[in-house]
């Protein structure tokens, strides 16, 4: 579970980015990406800050 | 181009042969400027005698020779040490001995213009001298002394005083430290002996008193004590005192001389036979380099195939070149070219002694120079990419350090330092250098018969190039800033700096898709290279010597195999017909037994995640539906057979189940589970130092602080360098710099989604499914095994982003929205 966690932020930069590029338009579906990975790295943080210290 | 040379030679003879007679002349004259230099070795082996220890002292350990040699080449050449070799030799009144007389005529002009040189600085540069020519080193329990001087006597001086040194220095150094210990040991005894002598005349004096018998008890116990520790002293200080003896006495046992100093008749370097042919054959070589630059310069076709593939004509006169052929300089220009190659391969052959690589190294580097300039890129980086894929990296530990391929000297060079550089690192900055130079240089026109200038990528793809480059640059400036060391830094940061600058020449170099067949013929030739040279080491070296490495070729040789892999199953998944089933067959094999051979879990977990990507990603096609209906069926049977397998430890029927076990869940005493406990902590390592600055980071130049205790933290070069990739760059970036060197990958990412949703041939899907391919084995092997610490992976990395580029915008995936999918019109009801 904690490898998993840490190795989110890796399948979180592929799959994002695929996600997005589903969008119709490209402006549109780019700053999806950007935004969408921008905002798990964020939350990455905060996984390895408060949840991955109480999986010990 | 054999009618070019023809023609050249006969139009520029009298030239040639002067510049022929310039490399000679240049060669005779500057070989009397360097002097001759005579080397002289003695190998000394080190050995205890064991037979002398166990006479004189059966019950004591025989002390070991592990270890001691350490240290003995800094003390040999340390400086005051020199300094009494250089006396001791009589160096400073042999000063000019051996010296050539141009040396001798500077030394002369230099006296007469500043004067006569000290006593002082002659001995300082002396002392330097000698620093570059005396070499110690250590093999093993050999000690290797060698010299050069420019006489065999003095050569032979210089070693011989550095012989009689070492053996006097061990002699010094080891008897003094075995009689220290023995005389301590004396101290000691003495020390108890005088205060049992004490205790026991307080006893006596307590007897005579009433009822002194109570405190007489508690000193009778003490004097016990003292007696048995005094008796242990004593047998330790004889046994130290006996082997500072038996050492003294068995020192000349103790070192054998295996390689007595001898005076060599000849110089270094080669005999005078392959002296004379490399400096004919250089001066030819240049010659004939020469009128070709001669004939190229002079703005003249010359040569019927130059007519005939320029205006298709038959050689009837010479014309005036027009302004298609690229290479013509001014006639004075190309003479001086000449003029100057003729004199620097002379100097070359001098300086190198006539061996034969070197002097003909700089006309075959000036033809290199001419071809990389006229020639597209392209051919280049193929190149680049196919060594990186065939060589050893030596940093790597191939073959276990059991076997040196016949590609490790290449190997050497390419990956190891040359001047502040790897050798690919100064390839890649030359193509970079070339390209800009031609970018800026030449028209337009021009340039575009080259390099494939249009088309490269999208605008997003090279801006999140150079924002990853410049936040590496960024990163560093900051973490030198903060205390950080630079040298620490360049081995942190280089490989990620390197991405960029390889992806950018990649998208500049490669047309595609019509570079495609020549790409995937790299990178699958590679493979099986590497694959072939894999197992040839396991099953012809190691294997036969009993050994069993866990390993063959290196961590990063992962990336290589996974790719073929992923090509071979995408081509057959793309396009299902009889060819690429052969060739799936054919290759396969090869590739299987490599990564079963060199046994790296996380390859099968990058081969498993990026076929797993292409499947998800793929349409439902006719191959998809056949996979999904054999994986339904298979599930039950594959469910059984891995709880089946799960707690077998022996057999090879479960093995598969075994090796996903040890990856996903390895058992608690295996070698997998203690490998992952140490990668564990040191993870813990990373995100503690991480805490301290979360949002911009560290910066380079720094190392990760070990708050619990791993054993991996050597090799992960002291804390510089962890292996978790992912969470390492967390650390020197922060999240800020984090998502700014790698946003790049998601920009790639994201144009691969949208032209894989576009593009129909085959042979463009297949090409970006291998893209896909290798940038998620890249983010896998990041976060498992330093996998951004490779050339390698920017090779690799840098074409997946020149496929996804290309294709983008081939596509016009940037400009132009998604097609909507196509919408089924509903079956009219009929009554």
């Amino acid at each position: 579970m904690l490898k998993l966690l840490l190795l989110s932020v890796c399948l979180a930069l592929v799959g994002i980015p695929l996600w997005a590029a589903r969008d119709a338009h490209p402006g549109r579906g780019l700053k999806r990406a950007l935004v969408g990975v921008v905002m798990f790295n964020l939350l990455y943080v905060l996984l390895l800050r408060v949840v991955v210290p109480r999986l010990g | 181009m054999l009618d070019f040379f023809r023609t050249v030679l006969s139009r520029y003879r009298i030239t040639v042969v002067g510049c022929v007679a310039l490399t000679l002349l240049t060669a005779l004259l500057a070989s009397e400027a360097v002097p001759e230099l005579y080397p002289v070795e003695a190998q000394v082996l080190m050995v205890e005698p064991v037979a002398v220890h166990r006479l004189a002292n059966p019950f004591a350990p025989v002390p070991s020779s592990e270890g001691e040699l350490e240290g003995i080449p800094e003390l040999l050449r340390a400086n005051e040490r020199l300094v009494a070799i250089v006396k001791r030799t009589g160096l400073i009144d042999q000063w000019d001995l051996g010296r050539p007389w141009p040396l001798r005529l500077k030394d002369r002009l230099q006296a007469a213009v500043l004067g006569p040189m000290s006593e002082k600085d002659r001995l300082d540069a002396l002392v330097q001298m000698v620093d570059k020519r005396l070499f110690v080193g250590v093999e093993g329990n050999k000690v290797r002394i060698a010299a050069m001087w420019t006489t065999p006597q003095l050569s032979g001086a210089l070693v011989d005083n550095t012989l009689g040194t070492l053996l006097q220095l061990r002699t010094q150094r080891e008897g003094k430290t075995l009689q220290d210990a023995a005389e301590a040991l004396d101290r000691q005894y003495e020390g108890v002996r005088t205060e049992m002598n004490d205790r026991a005349a307080r006893m006596e004096a307590a007897l005579k008193k009433p009822g002194g018998w109570a405190q007489v008890e508690g000193d009778r116990e003490q004097l016990l004590r003292d007696q048995s520790r005094a008796a242990e002293l004593l047998v330790a200080s004889e046994e130290k005192h006996i082997t500072s003896e038996v050492f003294r006495q068995s020192n000349t046992l103790r070192f054998m001389v295996v390689r007595p100093p001898v005076l060599p008749r000849e110089p270094s370097g080669p005999g005078r036979v392959t002296r004379t042919f490399s400096l004919v054959l250089a001066s030819l070589l240049v010659g004939l380099v020469c009128a070709a630059i001669l004939g190229l310069a002079s703005g003249r076709l010359l040569s019927r195939g130059q007519v005939s593939s320029v205006l298709g004509l038959e050689v009837l006169s010479s014309v005036r070149l027009g302004p298609k052929l690229r290479t013509a300089l001014p006639p004075k220009l190309g003479l001086a070219l000449a003029f100057m190659l003729s004199m620097l391969t002379g100097v070359v052959i001098a300086v190198s002694k006539g061996t034969l690589l070197f002097s003909v190294l700089p006309p075959l580097a000036f033809v290199g120079a001419w071809l990389l300039w006229t020639r597209p890129l392209k051919w280049p980086l193929l190149l680049l990419l196919f060594l990186t894929s065939t060589l050893d990296d030596p940093t790597d530990r191939a073959y276990f350090g059991l076997w040196q391929s016949p590609l490790s000297p290449l190997g050497k060079l390419f990956f190891t330092n040359v001047a502040a550089f790897t050798g690919f690192e100064l390839a890649i900055l030359a193509l970079t250098f070339v390209m800009v130079v031609r970018r800026v240089w030449l028209p337009k026109h021009e340039l575009e018969q080259l390099d494939p200038v249009n088309g490269q990528a999208p605008r997003p793809l090279q801006l999140a190039l150079i924002v990853s480059g410049l936040t590496v640059g960024v990163l560093t400036l900051m973490g030198v800033a903060r205390g950080g060391v630079f040298r620490e830094a360049l081995w942190q940061f280089r490989d990620l700096l390197m991405m960029p600058l390889v992806a950018t020449l990649a998208l500049y170099a490669f047309e595609f898709p019509k570079d495609l067949p020549k790409l995937f013929t790299v990178l699958i030739s590679g493979s099986l290279v590497k694959a072939l040279l894999g197992t040839f080491f396991m099953y012809a070296i190691a294997f036969p010597r009993a050994e069993y490495p866990p390993h063959t070729t290196g961590h990063n040789d992962t990336m290589i195999f996974v790719t073929a892999v992923v090509t071979a199953l995408a081509l057959f998944w793309e396009k299902p017909i009889r060819r690429h089933f052969w060739m799936l067959v054919l290759w396969m094999p090869f590739i299987a037994m490599a990564l079963k051979l060199n046994d790296r879990r996380i390859a099968y977990v990058d081969i498993v995640i990026a076929l797993g990507l292409i499947f998800l990603l793929s349409p439902m096609h006719e191959m998809k539906r056949k996979v999904v209906r054999v994986a339904v069926m298979m599930a039950p049977l594959l469910l059984l057979y891995t709880v089946a397998g799960w707690s077998q430890t022996k057999g090879r029927l479960f093995a598969p189940v075994q090796k996903v076990r040890s990856i996903v869940a390895p058992a608690v005493d295996s070698e997998e589970e203690s490998s992952n406990v140490e990668r564990d902590i040191e993870n813990y390592n990373l995100m503690k130092s991480w805490e301290n600055n979360m949002i911009i980071g560290q910066g380079f130049g720094h190392a990760f602080t070990e708050y619990v205790p791993s054993n991996d933290f050597r090799q992960s070069a002291f804390g510089h360098i962890g292996h978790n990739s992912v969470l390492w760059l967390l650390w020197i970036g922060g999240i800020v710099g984090f998502t700014f060197v790698l946003g790049y990958l998601a920009v790639a990412l994201f144009f691969l989604g949208r032209t894989l949703r576009v593009v129909k041939p085959w042979r463009e899907r297949v090409a970006l499914l291998v893209a896909l391919g290798i940038i998620s084995t890249y983010l896998m092997q990041a976060f498992g095994d330093m996998g951004t610490q490779t050339i390698m992976a920017d090779f690799y990395v840098g074409v997946a982003l020149a496929i996804i580029g290309r294709l983008a915008t081939r596509a016009n995936v940037w400009r132009v929205p998604l097609p909507a999918p196509a919408v089924q019109e509903p079956e009219a009801i009929t009554v």
